[in-house]
Order: structure tokens, then C-alpha cells, then sequence
């Protein structure tokens, strides 16, 4: 039951060595490669002759003389006996090298020496720690890609564990700035990535899309009257191409689409001075990981604002822990509502103001069963605490951003006819931008409503 | 697990750490590569890991079975044990990765004559790696078959079957190839790493930069509404999706052989340029040479080869190719593919052997230059309107991209860009860049301090990572 011998056990094979003029058969290699020996060549050697060069130059892949048998389909060399090495064309050029570089008499070991050279050929334990540097380093660089895309993954467990791996590995990252290697690395590449001298706050993003005139400082009178005749909660002034209504849009990553679409949609009549503040990977239940009624409690208070439109869940269905430090670890849990509830109603609560109207946006409908389920569950969780809290105005995109009955879709027909509108990216969970154009479509009316003068292009 | 991602990093460094601490005590060696390998298997779908043992068990005991009867002098009993061998292999491959297609024919073909067949009652799902498990499955039943290698032990032909870097994307090799590997000692002081890190740096490029950015950008949109597009623009498309498959195909070989050889396993170069070709032959000689040589042994000489006459070497042409359209898709447009690429070798060979009558009675042939370039562009021509056919939806689908690119001079350009151009076109030169132009580079690199290779590693890993795309799923075109 023993095995065939193999036909070659050697490390690598050698073949013929490469023709002369052929690219590769560069002189200049030849110091090169000694100087990195340490050795310099001792003497130029003349160009060889090899016979045959111009035919196998003149056809590629050795000919078709060869396939007399059998060898239609593929090379009769190829795949037997460990053949065709994968450095085999470095080796032929190699061998030449070293004939020229020690007179054609050194012993293997030098041989080894360069085929270990240029193979990198390193103790095992050397590569290993070579392997594990960069990819701790990697992992550091790019712990914002990480993070994303784990979130972008269905939730579950895999999710979870994904999450609460790339978190800390994120949270170290952006200790030690080196996450803005990555933005760097995508400014490079023409991608979205932030360019570098842009400071990126967090772990998201935060923009302000000003209108004509700057925002009048936090704690001055609102425009449109003094504080004495301000408007009661949840109803605005009517904001003016001097004074724009100061809006806030937060939350976590789906704002991202809805945020640009808002700004996009509303900037030739200037009537909101926007701040769009999304960050991946948050959302009510987590504040360990991102503290979201301290940031908006900053946003709002940098910002005056006066209009905020929120949209949190996208990330929420997942553990959570209550006051007492009791961790609850899924949705379905009896204790999970009531405590996700409290936020809420917290939230809610901590941004009302007068004169200040809150704009609260459900998740659209997901594509996988159980993350739609939870969703569900997350929606009707701000629908109810909404419901007592006059100041707060629901938004549910679920017929805009779907199938009829809230179902999900990911195309949508188009208002005019025409070509259906893709609204969701393939993950089944992120908007595209038509996507963030309709939503924003539905926020805008409800924020002309309100303020009593149409604030959309 | 795919290649491209964390997880696999982590499981690799785990491997690796293992495999060299291991490797001078074989038996644990091995144990414990299974057991790697059958996590690796485990993690693509929990059911392949008993399709797998399954598959070695069968394999093995019907080989050895074989082995003894051709040793007693049975010699047709022994074929039909290699024959039950590769009726089980494919059975087991037809039943998991073809069992929507033969549905959806049959519900096709019996709605047609106005019958309505109920809804399936499986639903398999296909284990990614099944079809390469298969190629290794049946190979090595057959060579014991044929008296080329002696049977191996059950623990060595599992290891064989599902050694995890082959797992997804090959490269397919030989019974006697890999487990007289299995049995040597390399040295843990010479492990090659700047060749697999180089091999594994241009695989995700490859797969993970170039595929997916083409597919995005070009293909996809191309092909998704090919009535929109001019007939340039969809022979663009096609150049594309030819640069695509290719970067997406080899570049995942490429990692599979440099995470190999990080563990002293050497596996065959899978790819070579097969966009250099000057014929069909040559092409099929460079593109995915294992699996295609694979086809010559196992299918073309089984059914005769070019033994028996120029027309049954033809026919026996087509239908290797057509089988081997079938192993790379279970569809109909894939097995045109296949037949496609067979009727082109087989006018190939017509032609050719016109042209060499034409030499012998001394007629003049073109410049070897002229030559040498029409026959190039008709070979990649032929090879992208075949790729036509394999990415469309359907075969109605295919004929209609191929219609406008003939016939429609007028329409959206759109995914004709600036950027597209060069990097088809880049990556169609990148074809004549050969190992021996990076050997400089390499030496480089390998006299560098350990922290600065991690650095630079950790460097491309990052570019890789910003100019790849956001969700790791970019091998969707890859049909098994």
C-alpha cells in the first residue's frame, strides 16, 4: 500500500535557461542580485546560445509539434509529476546567473544560497512572526472596513461574534490613529475613504452641509421671534433663506444615504442648515460601544438644532444590558423590549425642546427572515413610545422602501412609470441612493409640514 | 470560509503553526491536517464533511478492491469495481450540483408537452469544493485502475481528497504528486516565503481587486441589459468578463498554491497566460492546465483519444469539452460553452491541417509578424465570444449579446471608461510578464528585516482592502 515515488522530490526543478533578449535576461539583474549576495561578480560572462530560442519564441507554450498524442485538450507535461514548477522560469534564469556570478565551479551550497535568496526561503518560526505582524497590523489599519462589514452581515451569531471582535481591535485602531492609514489608502484609490487632512470624528461620519449663512451661535435667540414666543414642542418656525431651520440627521449607518439624499434634496431653496452625523455599527443598545444620547446631546447642543430627524435599529438586534447589569443576549428575550423601550422613551425624551420638532425614521423592511423580525419588533418598540410624545413625528418607510405591505422589494416602481427604482444594495439591507432619495423625499415633507413652507427642491 | 477573509487568515496561522511544529511526527502530521482540513470542509457546508469522508472511504475501498483484483489477473472485474468508483463519484457530484439543473430540463421539457410537475422535494444546496473533490476522487480510482500508482492508506487518501488550500479552486493534482509530499520532511529552515507571499499578493489583486472591479463596473451592468448597450460596448464587456474569469479563477489558484507552499506542499502552476495564445489549442494548453489535463487523461484518452481515426478523435473532442462545459457549470449555457470550445478546436484542426498541405506544395504564407497577430486576434476573439455564452443568463441571452455586437452601432457606452480600458488592457499585458522579470524584486524583499516584510505585507494587504469591493462575495461567477 505504499505510494508511488514521486518522480522529483527536489524543491525545484530546472529548465532550460530563458533565450537571450528574451525580458528578464536583464545584465543589470546579475549586479543587482550579487550585490544583495554581498559578493560582487567576478567577471562579465558572455552571452550563451541557446538553440531552439526562436522557435520556442515564435511559438508559445512549447509548440504544437508536441501534441501528436492524445494532447489536445491540454500539455502532456503539464500535471504529471509535480511538473512545471512554479519558479521554473526564475530557476533557468538563475542558473545562468550563478554560472556567470562563480565561474560555473561553486558547490550547491552556494546554489541554496541564492535559490533560498530569492525564494525568501526564511526559518519557519521567522515567517510565522512575519505573517502574524502584518496581519495584526492589517487587522489595525483596516478595523473600520472590518467593522463594517461585519454589520453588514445578516444578524446572528456570526454577526455578534464578528461585532464584538472587530470592535476592540477598532477601539485600538483609532487609539493609535492608524485606522487613518486606511483612509489614506482610499483616498489613493479614488475610493469614498475620507481624505487625509480631514479629520474623521468617531468611528462614522459627521458633515455639516450649511446653507447660505452660518447658524446663529448656540443659546441665541432662535430667528423668527424671541424665546418668549416660541413655538411649543414639535412645531417650528418658518425658516427663511437667511435663517435656515438648523437640522440634525443622526444615527447609524443607514443615515448615510438618508443624510445625503436630505442635504442633496433641500440645498437650491436653502432653507435647512444641515449636520449629518451617521456612525457604523451604533445604535441604542450598545452605548458602551457608541454612547448615542451623549453624541446627539452634543450635536444638538453644537448645532442649536431645531429640527432633529434620527433613525437607530439597524444595528440593534442584538444583546442588550439592562440597568442592573443583567445582559440579555437576543431580542427575543421577555426583558429585551422593556429595557430597549426605555431608550427610547429616554432619547425621546432628552430631545425634546420648544420650538425643536424630532423627526423619528423606522427601519426599512430586510431582506433576511429573522433580521426583519427583529426589525419588526425594534419599529413598533419607537411607533408606541412615539405615540405619547407629541414633539416626535414617525416616518415609516416600510410602503416607500418596499413591496406592498411593508414587505421588502428591493425595486420599487418608479413614481412616473418607467424602470423600476433599486432602493436596496445587494446585502438586502443598505439603501442605494434612489433609496435615500425617496425616504429623504417623505422626511422633507414632513419637515415642510411642520414648518408650514415646502423646504424641498 | 473564502480565501479573501479574515477568518481564513486566522485559520491559515493556526495551520501553519501546527504544520511545522508537527511535521517531524507524520502520524499526528496528518491527523491533524485532517482534522484542519475537515473544519476547513465543515465551515464551507457541515454536510460536506460527510460527503467527503464518504467520498474517501468509497474510493479507497473500491481502489484497493481493484487493485487486488487486477493483481490476481481479474482484470475485468477490476474495471468494473473502477467503474461502480466513478459511478459513485459522479453520482454523488450529479446529485448535489446538478439536481436543479436535470429539475429545471425536466419541468421545462414535460411543461412543454403541457404537463405540470410539482415542486422539487430537495433542496441540496451545492458544497463549494465538490467538484474539485470529485476530479481528485476519480483521478486516483482510476490511475490504481490502470496500474499507474499503488492504492494509499484511507488516512492518505482523505488528506489527499480534501487538503484545504486545493479545496475551492484547485490547482487538481495527481494522487502521486501529493502524498509522497505528505511523506517528506521539508526543511522548516527553508520555508519559501517571499514566493507564496508573492503568489498569494498577486492572487488577491487578481480576485479580489481586478474580478470584482471589472464585474462591478462593466459586466454586470453590460450584461444585466445588453439591449441598452452599443455593440462595441458589449464587446468590450466581453473582453472584460475574458480578464475577469481569469483574474478570478487563477488569482484564487494562485493563493491555494502559495498557502501550500507556506506548508511545504508544492502544487503545479494551474494558469499560464492563456491570453497569449495563438490558437485554441495553446489556450487550452495554458488555461487552467490541471483541470484540463485532467479532461485529456481521464475523459479524451478513456474514450479513444486520437486512436481510432479523425472522426472519432473529433467526436471525442466535442465530448470532452462538452463534459468539461458540464464540470464547470450545471447549465445550459456552460455546457454550450464547452461544446462551443469544442467545435473550435475541431475547425482548428481542419484548418490547420489545410494550411500545412498549402505549405507542402510551397504556396507563400503571410509575415510571420502578420501572422502571428491575426491568429492571435482570432484566438481571443473565438475565446471571448465563447465567454459570452458561459456569463449569460441563458442561451437567448447569449445569442442577443452576440447579435448586437454584431449588428448594433449605436446605443450606451457607458462602461466603456477610461479606467476600464486600462485596466483590461493592463491586465491583458500583465500576460507577458513572466517570474523572471520579479526576481530582483523578490530578492528584495527577502533580504528585507522581518518588520519591514510585515509592513510591506501589512501595506499591500490595506491597498487591497480600499481598492477591493465593500462585501466579500466577489466570486459569484465562479459556478461551483
Amino acid at each position: 500500500m505504499a505510494p508511488t515515488p514521486p518522480t522529483d522530490t527536489g524543491t525545484h526543478r530546472r529548465t532550460e535557461p530563458i533565450p537571450e533578449g528574451w525580458p528578464g535576461n536583464d545584465p543589470t539583474l546579475r549586479d543587482e542580485v550579487a550585490a544583495l549576495r554581498g559578493r560582487r561578480r567576478r567577471s562579465p560572462a558572455p552571452p550563451e546560445a541557446h538553440a531552439g530560442d526562436e522557435a520556442d519564441l515564435d511559438r508559445p507554450g512549447g509548440g504544437e509539434d508536441r501534441h501528436d498524442h492524445d494532447d489536445d485538450v491540454a500539455d502532456p507535461s503539464a500535471g504529471r509529476g509535480r511538473p512545471d514548477r512554479r519558479h521554473e522560469d526564475a530557476h533557468g534564469d538563475q542558473e545562468r546567473l550563478r554560472h556567470e556570478d562563480d565561474g560555473g565551479d561553486d558547490g550547491g551550497d552556494r546554489d541554496d544560497a541564492y535559490d533560498d535568496l530569492v525564494a525568501g526561503a526564511q526559518p519557519a518560526g521567522r515567517v510565522l512572526v512575519v505573517m502574524v505582524v502584518a496581519l495584526l497590523l492589517a487587522m489595525l489599519v483596516n478595523a473600520d472596513a472590518l467593522v463594517e462589514r461585519a454589520e453588514n452581515r445578516p444578524p446572528g451569531a456570526q454577526r455578534d461574534r464578528a461585532l464584538a471582535i472587530w470592535h476592540p481591535v477598532q477601539d485600538v485602531s483609532h487609539v493609535l490613529q492608524l485606522h487613518r492609514l486606511r483612509d489614506l489608502a482610499e483616498w489613493a484609490a479614488g475610493g469614498d475613504g475620507e481624505a487625509p487632512p480631514a479629520p474623521a470624528p468617531g468611528r462614522g461620519s459627521r458633515a455639516r452641509a450649511a446653507a447660505d449663512s452660518e447658524p446663529a451661535p448656540p443659546g441665541e435667540a432662535a430667528p423668527g421671534g424671541d424665546r418668549d414666543d416660541a413655538p411649543a414642542d414639535g412645531e417650528l418656525r418658518t425658516p427663511t433663506a437667511d435663517e435656515p431651520l438648523r437640522v440634525v440627521v443622526a444615527g447609524d449607518f443607514m443615515v448615510q444615504a438618508l443624510g445625503e439624499a436630505l442635504v442633496g434634496g433641500s440645498e437650491e431653496r436653502g432653507l435647512l442648515d444641515t449636520l449629518v452625523h451617521y456612525e457604523s455599527a451604533s445604535g441604542l443598545t450598545r452605548s458602551d460601544y457608541y454612547d448615542w444620547p451623549e453624541a446627539l446631546a452634543r450635536d444638538v447642543d453644537e448645532h442649536d438644532a431645531e429640527v432633529l430627524v434620527v433613525m437607530f435599529g439597524a444595528n440593534d438586534g442584538q444583546g442588550i444590558t439592562l440597568a442592573d447589569r443583567t445582559p440579555v443576549p437576543t431580542v427575543d428575550d421577555p426583558r429585551w423590549l422593556p429595557e430597549y423601550r426605555r431608550r427610547v422613551a429616554s432619547l425621546m425624551d432628552q430631545l425634546r425642546a420648544p420650538g425643536r420638532a424630532v423627526v423619528w425614521v423606522t427601519q426599512p423592511p430586510m431582506r433576511n427572515p429573522s433580521f426583519a423580525a427583529a426589525v419588526r419588533t425594534i419599529n413598533e418598540a419607537f411607533i408606541e413610545e412615539a405615540a405619547d410624545r407629541p414633539w416626535v413625528t414617525v416616518v415609516e418607510p416600510g410602503d416607500l422602501i418596499g413591496a406592498e405591505g411593508g414587505v421588502y422589494a428591493e425595486n420599487v416602481p418608479a413614481a412616473g412609470g418607467g424602470d423600476p427604482v433599486v432602493v436596496r444594495q445587494p446585502d438586502g439591507i443598505h439603501l442605494t441612493p434612489a433609496g435615500g432619495d425617496l425616504l429623504a423625499t417623505r422626511v422633507l415633507a414632513v419637515i415642510g409640514e411642520a414648518a408650514g413652507v415646502d423646504v424641498a427642491d | 470560509m473564502q480565501f479573501p477573509t479574515a477568518a481564513y487568515a486566522v485559520f491559515f496561522l493556526a495551520a501553519f503553526t501546527v504544520n511545522w511544529l508537527l511535521r517531524p511526527h507524520h502520524l499526528v502530521w496528518r491527523a491533524t491536517m485532517i482534522a484542519f482540513s475537515l473544519y476547513f470542509c465543515g465551515w464551507i457546508d457541515v454536510r460536506f464533511v460527510i460527503v467527503a469522508v464518504g467520498m474517501a472511504v468509497a474510493n479507497g475501498v473500491l481502489a484497493s478492491a481493484a487493485h487486488r483484483a487486477r493483481h490476481d489477473g481479474r482484470e475485468r472485474a477490476g474495471s468494473r469495481l473502477v467503474a461502480l468508483a466513478v459511478a459513485v463519484d459522479v453520482v454523488v457530484l450529479g446529485v448535489f450540483a446538478y439536481h436543479d439543473f436535470f429539475l429545471d430540463s425536466v419541468t421545462g421539457a414535460l411543461s412543454g408537452i403541457g404537463l405540470s410537475p410539482g415542486e422539487p422535494a430537495l433542496d441540496l444546496v451545492v458544497p463549494v469544493g465538490l467538484s474539485f473533490l470529485t476530479l481528485y476522487a476519480i483521478g486516483y480510482v482510476v490511475d490504481v485502475g490502470r496500474g499507474d500508482v499503488e492504492p494509499v492508506g484511507i488516512a492518505d487518501l482523505l488528506l489527499y481528497l480534501t487538503f484545504f488550500p486545493h479545496l475551492i479552486a484547485g490547482p487538481v493534482v495527481r494522487v502521486d504528486e501529493l502524498v509522497p509530499q505528505f511523506h517528506e520532511r521539508p526543511d522548516p529552515r527553508r520555508v519559501p516565503a517571499t514566493d507564496a507571499f508573492a503568489l498569494i499578493a498577486v492572487g488577491l489583486v487578481k480576485a479580489v481587486v481586478v474580478a470584482s472591479w471589472l464585474g462591478r463596473e462593466v459586466v454586470d451592468p453590460a450584461f444585466a441589459d445588453p439591449g441598452a448597450a452599443s455593440g462595441p460596448a458589449l464587446a468590450f464587456a466581453a473582453c472584460a468578463f475574458a480578464v475577469q474569469v481569469y483574474a478570478g479563477f487563477s488569482g484564487l489558484a494562485d493563493i491555494a498554491v502559495g498557502s501550500a507552499l507556506l506548508l511545504g506542499i508544492e502544487y503545479p502552476r494551474a494558469f499560464d497566460a492563456p491570453y497569449r495564445s495563438l490558437s485554441l489549442r495553446e489556450f487550452w494548453v495554458r488555461w487552467n492546465t490541471t483541470v484540463s489535463s485532467w479532461m485529456r487523461d481521464y475523459v479524451y484518452v478513456t474514450l479513444g483519444g486520437n486512436r481510432r481515426g479523425r472522426a472519432l478523435l473529433y467526436r471525442n473532442l466535442l465530448v470532452t469539452m462538452a463534459i468539461g462545459g458540464l464540470w464547470y457549470g450545471a447549465g445550459w449555457t456552460f455546457l454550450a460553452w464547452g461544446v462551443l470550445h469544442g467545435v473550435f478546436l475541431v475547425a482548428e484542426r481542419v484548418a490547420a491541417a489545410r494550411a500545412e498541405r498549402r505549405a507542402d506544395r510551397g504556396a507563400a504564407g503571410l509575415p510571420w509578424w502578420l501572422a502571428g497577430g491575426l491568429r492571435w486576434a482570432l484566438t481571443f476573439g473565438l475565446v471571448c465570444g465563447a465567454w459570452v455564452v458561459y456569463r449569460a443568463d441563458s442561451l437567448a441571452a447569449a445569442g442577443e449579446v452576440l447579435g448586437r455586437i454584431v449588428t448594433a452601432a449605436s446605443g450606451s457606452s457607458a462602461v466603456v471608461t477610461t479606467p476600464a480600458i486600462l485596466v483590461v488592457v493592463g491586465a491583458l499585458a500583465c500576460q507577458l510578464v513572466s517570474d523572471h522579470h520579479t526576481v530582483a524584486v523578490r530578492a528584495r524583499f527577502s533580504a528585507l528585516r522581518p518588520v519591514a516584510q510585515a509592513a510591506l505585507l501589512a501595506a499591500g494587504l490595506t491597498l487591497i482592502g480600499a481598492l477591493g469591493p465593500d462585501t466579500p462575495a466577489p466570486f459569484a461567477y465562479l459556478p461551483f
